[in-house]
C-alpha cells in the first residue's frame, strides 16, 4: 500500500510544543517511525488527528446575558477502537494542546492494548468564573454540539483538569435525553451509582506499583526489603506506596508532597503518616514526624536519595538537566506524567538508570477506565477483588510486552514503549486499509 | 467592606502594630470568598446550611478560589512586584480518567509570579497565613478547625518563568495546569 502526504497541515508535529512530555513523546513518535522504517504516507496519517470539531457553546449566563465559548473535540486515531479521552475546562485550551493530548492518548491505549484509539476535548473557560448551573448548561451544549462524534462505539470521553465525575454525569444526562434512552456507556468516570467503576481511585497507583514489581524482578530482584522513595503523596503516590509496602513488602524510606518530604531509613509507617495526612487540616504531610519517627526532607533532596527505586508521583518535569547527575536510585517508575524531561531523560539512560516510562507505568487508570466502559456495556458489574485482579493482569502484559521488546530491540523502555504502540496503531492502519 | 474596598482603601502592612488590620483583612477574604461560593452554586441549594455546603466538593472549590482570589489581591496590592497569582491542584491525577473527587484538601496552593521575591513579601504571606487560617477556625468543617496554616504559596522569580524551572514549570504544564487568579494589567 502506498501512502502519500500531501499535506502538513494541522500536524501534530508540527504544532507548538508546550511541555516536557509532549516534546518527548513527539520526539519518541518520530523515533518509533525511522525505527519501525515507516513509509511516509503512514507516518503522516499517525502525525494527524483523524477528526476535529471545534463549537461555539452559547450559553445564557445567570444575570441573563449570553456568553459564547469555543469547544474542541480531537479524534486522533480510531484505527484499534472507539476513539477514549478526557475532557477538561481551562482558559489556556486550545486546539494545539488538544492535538497533542489526543496523540498521548492513542499511543497510551496502544501500549496497554486496550481496543481504544485517542481523543481529547475541552472548552476554553475558566470554571472558577461560572456558577455551577452556568457550568452544568455548558456541559450540556458542547456535549450536544459534539454529540456527532461521540458514542459507546465511537468515541467514550472521561474526565480531565478541572472536569469531574459530576460533570460526566451531566454529559451523559444530555447525551441518553437526545437518544432516548439512559446510555451509560457514553462516557467513563461516572459516578458509582450512574455505571461507574469501582478500583478507580487507586487504579493509577496500583499499576504503578505493578509495574514497579515486574520491573524489580525482570532484574531478578526480590522486592521485599527494597527501598523505594516516592514524590508525590496524592491519589497516585499514596496508593503506590500503601500497595509496595503491604502487598510487596518494599521499605518506603521516604515520602514528599508540596509541603516537603519525610525519611526513614529503616521504613516509613504508611498507615500512621496516611492517618496524619486524613486528619490534618492541609491534608499534606506537614507536622508529621515530629516526635522522631521520620526526618524532614525537601522534595529535592528526595529526588537524589540513594534508594533501589524512585516513584515521581507528583508534576511534570520534576527530574530535569539540573538534577539529572545527581539521581542515585537504580531504577526510576514515572507515575506523574512527563516527570522527565526530554534532556534528563538521555543523562539517566547513559548513566544506566532504568526508566519505566509513564505512558507505561501509569495506565492503571485508563486501564480501570476501560473497565468501566466494558462493565457498562455488558450490564454487569464487577466486585473489587475482579476490577484488581484484572488490572493486575493487564499492567504485567502490558510490561512484559515493553519488556520484552526493549531487551529483542535493545532499546531503553520508554522508546519500547512508543515503539510497540505505534507498531500496533499502524498495524492496525495496514489491515483495515484506506476506505474507500 | 469587601476585599477590593479593603486594599484600595490602605495598604496592608505587616508589623506588629497592623496585626489588628490584618485580622480583618482575613475575616474579609472569608466572607466574599463564602458569599462568592454560595452565589456560584444553584440557588436551590444557597439556603442550605454552611457545615452541609462545606462538605461538598463544588462548593468548597469555589470557597477556595474565593480566598485564593482575596489573597491574591491582598499580595498584589501590597507588593508592586507581584506580577501574576495562580492556583493549581498538587493532587490533580488528570490523564488518569478516574474522575473520582480527589480526599479533600483545604490548602490554597497559589504560585506568585513576583520579579523581586523579598522577605517583606515573605513575612506578609506568613502573616496572612496565620490570620486566615485563624479566621477559618469557626468555620463548621473538620478540616478547618484545627488548621494552623491554610495557604501554601510558592514565589516564582523572572527567571524561574524565564527558564521554566521549579514551580514556574507547572505554568507549561499539559497535564496539571494552574488556573490565573489575577494579573497586573
Amino acid at each position: 500500500m502506498i501512502f502519500t502526504d500531501l499535506t502538513q497541515e494541522h500536524s501534530v508535529a508540527a504544532a507548538p510544543v508546550p511541555g516536557g512530555m509532549l516534546a518527548t513523546a513527539l520526539a519518541q513518535l518520530e523515533a518509533a517511525f525511522d525505527r519501525l522504517g515507516l513509509e511516509e504516507g503512514l507516518r503522516a496519517i499517525m502525525r494527524q488527528p483523524e477528526r476535529e470539531l471545534t463549537v461555539s457553546i452559547p450559553i445564557r449566563r445567570d444575570e441573563g446575558d449570553i456568553a459564547v465559548f469555543t469547544g474542541y473535540r480531537v479524534q486522533h486515531s480510531s484505527a484499534r477502537g472507539p476513539c477514549k479521552g478526557g475532557i477538561r475546562f481551562h482558559p489556556g485550551v486550545d486546539m494545539d494542546e488538544v492535538r497533542a493530548l489526543a496523540m498521548l492518548m492513542t499511543l497510551k491505549c496502544a501500549v496497554a492494548n486496550l481496543p481504544f484509539g485517542g481523543a481529547k476535548g475541552g472548552v476554553a473557560v475558566d470554571p472558577a468564573q461560572l456558577s455551577e448551573p452556568e457550568l452544568e448548561r455548558l456541559t450540556r451544549r458542547y456535549a450536544a454540539m459534539i454529540l456527532p462524534l461521540l458514542g459507546g462505539k465511537r468515541d467514550i470521553p472521561a474526565p480531565d483538569v478541572n472536569t469531574s465525575e459530576r460533570t460526566m454525569a451531566w454529559l451523559a444526562d444530555t447525551i441518553s435525553m437526545l437518544e432516548g434512552h439512559w446510555v451509560t456507556e457514553i462516557t467513563t468516570g461516572k459516578p458509582i451509582a450512574l455505571g461507574g467503576s469501582l478500583g478507580r481511585a487507586e487504579a493509577t497507583g496500583r499499576g504503578v506499583a505493578v509495574a514497579t514489581v515486574e520491573m524489580l524482578r525482570r532484574q531478578g530482584r526480590d522486592p521485599n526489603g527494597l527501598r523505594v522513595a516516592v514524590q508525590g503523596f496524592g491519589n497516585v503516590g499514596q496508593h503506590a506506596a500503601r500497595i509496595l509496602a503491604n502487598e510487596y513488602g518494599c521499605v518506603i524510606v521516604a515520602v514528599s508532597d508540596v509541603s516537603g518530604g519525610l525519611y526513614n531509613p529503616k521504613g516509613l509507617d504508611l498507615a500512621a503518616i496516611a492517618h496524619h495526612v486524613r486528619n490534618n487540616p492541609k491534608r499534606l504531610l506537614a507536622g508529621y514526624g515530629a516526635d522522631g519517627h521520620a526526618e524532614p526532607l525537601t522534595n529535592a533532596e528526595l529526588l537524589t536519595l540513594d534508594v533501589d527505586v524512585l516513584i515521581p508521583a507528583a508534576l511534570e518535569d520534576q527530574i530535569t538537566i539540573h538534577n539529572a547527575d545527581r539521581i542515585q536510585a537504580r531504577a526510576i517508575v514515572e507515575g506523574a506524567n512527563g516527570p522527565t524531561t526530554f534532556e534528563a531523560d538521555q543523562i539517566l539512560h547513559d548513566r544506566g538508570i532504568i526508566v519505566v516510562p509513564d505512558i507505561l507505568a501509569n495506565a492503571g487508570g485508563v486501564i480501570v477506565s476501560y473497565f468501566e466502559w466494558v462493565q457498562d456495556l455488558q450490564a454487569f458489574f464487577w466486585g473489587m477483588d475482579e476490577v484488581r485482579s484484572q488490572l493486575g493482569k493487564a499492567m504485567r502484559r502490558a510490561f512484559d510486552e515493553v519488556w520484552s521488546l526493549a531487551q529483542a530491540r535493545r532499546l531503553d523502555l520508554r522508546s519500547a514503549a512508543y515503539l510497540l504502540g505505534v507498531e500496533r496503531v499502524a498495524d492496525a492502519i495496514q489491515m483495515r486499509g484506506l476506505f474507500p | 467592606m469587601t476585599i477590593k474596598d479593603l486594599v484600595r482603601q490602605s495598604v496592608v502592612t505587616h508589623n506588629a502594630a497592623q496585626v489588628l488590620h490584618l485580622e480583618e483583612v482575613a475575616e474579609t477574604i472569608r466572607d466574599d470568598a463564602l458569599a462568592q461560593a454560595r452565589k456560584k452554586i444553584g440557588a436551590l441549594r444557597r439556603g442550605a446550611n454552611l457545615a452541609g455546603l462545606l462538605e461538598r466538593p463544588d462548593f468548597l472549590d469555589y470557597f477556595k478560589y474565593g480566598l485564593a482570589s482575596g489573597v491574591a489581591n491582598v499580595l498584589a496590592a501590597n507588593d508592586q512586584n507581584v506580577q501574576a497569582v495562580y492556583v493549581y491542584d498538587p493532587a490533580l491525577d488528570a490523564g488518569s480518567e478516574a474522575g473520582e473527587d480527589p480526599p479533600r484538601d483545604v490548602g490554597v496552593h497559589l504560585l506568585v509570579w513576583v520579579t523581586t521575591p523579598s522577605a517583606a513579601l515573605e513575612a506578609l504571606i506568613a502573616s496572612l497565613d496565620r490570620a486566615l487560617a485563624a479566621s477559618l477556625k469557626d468555620l463548621p468543617a473538620p478540616g478547618f478547625r484545627q488548621r494552623e496554616s491554610i495557604l501554601d504559596v510558592n514565589l516564582l522569580s523572572d527567571d524561574d518563568m524565564r527558564r521554566g524551572v521549579n514551580y514556574a514549570g507547572l505554568l507549561k504544564g499539559l497535564f496539571a495546569p494552574p488556573l490565573p487568579v489575577w494579573r497586573r494589567a
